[in-house]
This record gives structure tokens, sequence and C-alpha cells, in this order.
């Protein structure tokens, strides 16, 4: 049966409607998040009360105001809305906010475009949430793990100076001064001076590895000639070592002047990749690409072996704390730069990085 | 007349010098005149004595040895540089001769080879210590192979702008596109891509891609997935 409803049944509607609008204003007064609703010009039209907890205003003295008020860089918001215009959402876009006693808060937004009954849009509708404790603490693990590399490299290279400028030279002071003494005194028997030659090769040996090690532990002549140059005889010795052929092309960097912590970081990237390649790729050839693109400098390495499952190696690797790609990751992210692994099976590796480059 | 040759040994660990010395007091020919442990005190001493031959160690607290050949080659252009170190890395080797050196060794060589090489650039002669002679023919050997590879000089011409265009043509941009991405006139971003196709010699925007993928700008082979 259809017609008017009763009376009684508009009755028990509305106060549905004013359960369902209590319900709403709890809701809103009690989010733990920020709700927020802006016309396109950035005027704030509702936004939680939630809002004076993080950043010490009140509801009442931002309605009306522009959004920018709590904006650290309204560079951020030209940022929100360019994204927007895209597919009219935007999730976990990350901002920073400055409170009313000028803090600065970091806010990861969740927004849509607000449309109105004719369906016309009409502003952006967002839930901000606080994530100032979790950037905190990134903050704190990316320093740590910088000072880590960094102590780890400087340890490198004082174990690498000892060896060759201490360990090798006293080796090889004691092979002349031997040498010396034998030669000197004619009475050793024969035989004494063949058991001092045979040490004499064992002293041999022992300078030649510990001047690799040192070698090995840090790089020589990146000082005297140049990271260029260095790589290159990096990649030829490397190829002659491992018998995969390296071809190094670098490109655009011959007038660049780049401090030491770039060179040195640069190099074990490099190093790290040719390692990876030489343990776990199965390749004939590798690509090393060093190419300066202003501001930023690219360094892609491309094999051509087996490949692998990015994503069970990444687990593997968490599984088994190897460092290979992740002393890469971290060195990368050291340089402030961005890094991408392909890997397509029987076709081989690709590793893309690159980094501002200032000089 | 046979005069005995004066020697200056430049090293910074005391002991190796003194093993030096024993060697070459075996030869009557030869007589060390002065010695040094840093690169400062080194150059006196060729400066002051003028000695026909010095003994350079190529790793010095002070300075690189490197820089130490030229100025003794400056200051006292008679003599002949020996380089007796502990590197075997053919940049170091290879950079000595470059400077002006006539003989290198490697320490551990010395007992066997440091009288015989001697003798050599005393005479006027290169002298390689034997066991790194090999990598350095080896590195000759390879070399024009090298070369013919460096055939992107044309990009090292570019200037840092230009560089930053050359990526965004090859990403397929617009001149328009590249203006506002660099916030550049129209005018000046064509004025630098013609610069760019003159430099590298290239002729159309395929030739731009094509290149900036064999530089490594680009990558145009991206496997799916």
């Amino acid at each position: 049966m259809s017609g008017k409803p009763t009376y009684e049944e508009l009755e028990r509607r509305i106060r549905q409607l004013e359960k369902k609008l209590t319900d709403s204003n709890r809701i809103f007064k009690n989010i733990q998040d920020v709700f927020c609703q802006t016309d396109f010009t950035g005027n704030i039209i509702e936004i939680s009360p939630s809002v004076e907890r993080y950043l010490g205003f009140s509801r009442e003295e931002l309605i009306g105001q522009s959004i920018l008020k709590i904006y650290h860089n309204p560079k951020d918001r030209e940022q929100l809305l360019e994204a927007l215009s895209g597919t009219g959402e935007v999730v976990d876009f990350e901002f920073c906010a400055k409170s009313k006693d000028n803090r600065l808060m970091f806010g990861s937004v969740n927004a849509h475009i607000l449309y109105n009954a004719d369906g016309e849009p009409i502003g952006v509708e967002s839930m901000v949430r606080d994530v100032t404790e979790r950037k905190r603490t990134e903050k704190h693990i990316q320093t740590l793990s910088h000072q880590l590399l960094k102590a780890h490299e400087d340890e490198r290279q004082m174990i690498s100076r000892e060896l060759h400028d201490s360990v090798a030279q006293d080796l090889s002071t004691l092979k002349i001064a031997l040498g010396i003494f034998f030669d000197k005194d004619s009475s050793f028997q024969p035989e004494t001076k063949k058991k001092f030659s045979e040490l004499s090769k064992i002293l041999d040996r022992s300078i030649s590895t510990v001047r690799n090690l040192s070698y090995d532990l840090s790089p020589p002549g990146l000082k005297e000639f140049g990271l260029l140059q260095t790589l290159a005889t990096y990649c030829e010795e490397f190829e002659k070592n491992t018998g995969i052929h390296v071809q190094f092309h670098p490109a655009g960097l011959k007038k660049a002047i780049m401090d030491p912590f770039i060179q040195i970081n640069l190099y074990r990237l490099i190093q790290e990749g040719l390692n990876n390649v030489r343990k776990h790729a199965e390749a004939s050839q590798v690509v090393v690409k060093l190419v300066g693109a202003y501001p930023d400098i690219i360094l892609r390495i491309e094999d051509n072996g087996k490949g692998f499952d990015i994503q069970a190696r990444e687990q593997q690797l968490d599984n088994e704390k190897r460092m290979g790609l992740r002393s890469m990751k971290e060195r990368v992210n050291l340089l402030q730069g961005q890094m991408t692994i392909q890997s397509y099976p029987m076709k081989g590796t690709k590793i893309w990085i690159k980094f501002p480059f200032k000089e | 007349m046979n005069q005995k040759k004066r020697i200056v040994i430049i090293d910074d660990h005391p002991l190796f010098r003194e093993g030096l010395k024993s060697i070459i007091a075996k030869e009557t020919r030869y007589e060390v005149v002065g010695e040094a442990g840093t690169g400062r005190q080194g150059l006196q001493k060729t400066k002051e004595l003028k000695p026909d031959l010095a003994l350079v160690d190529v790793s010095l607290p002070d300075q690189s040895g490197i820089e130490l050949i030229r100025e003794i080659l400056e200051s006292s252009p008679q003599t002949l540089v020996l380089i007796v170190s502990m590197h075997s890395k053919i940049d170091y080797i290879v950079k000595a001769f470059q400077t002006g050196a006539m003989g290198y060794i490697v320490k551990e060589s010395a007992a066997d080879m440091l009288l015989k090489g001697m003798d050599q650039v005393i005479q006027g002669n290169y002298f390689m210590d034997t066991s790194v002679s090999h990598q350095v023919v080896k590195k000759l050997v390879g070399m024009p192979a090298r070369e013919t590879a460096a055939d992107d000089v044309g990009y090292d011409t570019l200037t840092p702008r230009e560089q930053e265009v050359v990526i965004l043509l090859a990403e397929g941009l617009t001149i328009k596109q590249i203006a506002d991405r660099l916030y550049i006139s129209p005018k000046t971003a064509e004025n630098h891509r013609s610069n760019i196709m003159h430099k590298l010699g290239l002729h159309s925007t395929i030739e731009v891609v094509r290149y900036a993928a064999k530089l490594g700008l680009i990558d145009i082979d991206l496997w799916k997935d």
C-alpha cells in the first residue's frame, strides 16, 4: 500500500535521523585523525575539533581561514592539488604542518574532491593522520644507518692504510734486511741459504696478500687519479679476476668535481653491484653506465645473468640478513637518491640508481 | 774518469731506507749522499745536492710522491728519478712515468732489482720491475679497443643545462614542456636543443632517444612482467 507516511512513521524516521546525527557528531568530535573540508580557494569550511590536539588551533579559530595557515610549506598544498587533479583522489600524501606555537608536525593525507548535490566539484575533503612520531623514528633510523655506513667506511680506510703503509711495508723491509744478512755472510751453509730463499718466497706471498687485502678494503688512487680512472681500473681487474666481461661507460662527468663522500659511495655501489653479479647472477657480461645528467647522476648496472624474483629475494634477504642489495639501498638513501631493480628470469638484472649531485 | 754516482733516498720508513743503503753500499760506483723522510725534506735535499739519482717512494706522509717527481725535476733537472713504491697498481706506474720518472720498482723486489734498475736508469734507459711490467703491457695492448669504445666524447662538452635538456628531450617532452619545466623561454629551450644536436652530431629526436639510451640516461628496453 502506497501513499503518504503516517505521522507516527515520520516521527520514527526523524528520531532515527536524530540518532544518526548525534552519533556522527560524537564521532566527529572524538576522532583521532583530523577531518577537513576546504573550498577550491583553500578556505576551511569544516574541520574536526581533533585539530586542536595536534596544532593548538581550535576548530572555531580555523573555520573560514585559509588552509595555508597550517601548512609549513605552501608548495606541499600545490602538490596535493596537482595530485588530486589526476584521479580526483590522493592516498598517503605527506606534508609538513605548522602548529599555533610554530612547531613542525608531519601529516599523512587521504583526500578526494568534494561534490555538491548537483554533482559539481566544490572543494576538497580530507582525512589527516599525525605521522610526526613515525617520521622522527624514520629519520633517526636513517641517521643511524648513515653513521654506521660512514663508520664502516672510515674503519676500512684505516685498516687498509695500516695494512699497506705499515704491515706490507714492514714485510718488505724485513725481506730486504734478511736478504742483505744472508748475502753478506757467506759462511752460511748452502742449505741455510736455500731455506732462506724458500722463506723469502713466503714473505713475497704475504706481501702480495696483504696488499690485495688493502686494495680491496679501500680503493687505491681515488685521490690521486680521480673516480673515473679508479673505476675503469677496478672494472678491468674485476674482468680479469672473474672472467665476466665488464663494459664501463662513463659520460658527462669528466669536468665534474665530486666531493670525496660521493666518490667513495659511488665506488662502493659499483663494487657491491659487481660483487652481487659475481656471486649470484651467473652472467657473462655486465654493463656499467655512469652518466652526468645535471642536476643528477645516473648509474646503471646491467647483467645478462639468470635474473631473480625480486620479492622473494627481498624476503630471503630479510631472513638471512645478507647485505648485498640492502647495503646498496642504504647507500643510495645516504646519497638521497632512488634505486630500482628490474630482473627477469634468463634475461638478467638491471639496477638503476639516480641521485642528486651538486658541485 | 769514473766518478761515483750520487744518490738521494726519499722514503718515510727509516728501516727501509737502511735496507736500500745496505744494498747500494755493496757497489762502489754508487754513493748515498742524502736521505729524507718527507717530501718537503726530499725536495730540499735534491735542490741542495743535485744528485744523479733520486730513489722516491710515491706515498709520503706530507704529499704525493707523484707531485714530488715533478718538483724534483723542476728544481734539479739533471736528477733522474727511480720510484721504489709499495704500490703495484698500474695507475701509479703509468702516472709516475708520465710525470718524468725513469724507473719503477715495487718494494718487495728491491733486493733483487734495485741495482739493476739503478744501472739502467743512470744510463738513461727506462726500467720497469718485471713483477709489474706484465700488467702494464697488457694494459697497453688492450688500450686501442678501449679508446674506440669511448665514442661519447661529445657528451662531455655539454653544459649542465644542456645535460638537463638532453634527458627531457629523450623522455619525449616538447620544447614548450621543457621550457615550462626549467623555467626558461621556449626560445632558449630551442637554442639549447640546437646546440645539443650540433655538439652530439645528431639530427632527429629519434637519434636523441637512441643516444640517451646508449649512455644510460633512459632505458628503452624495458622488460614487461
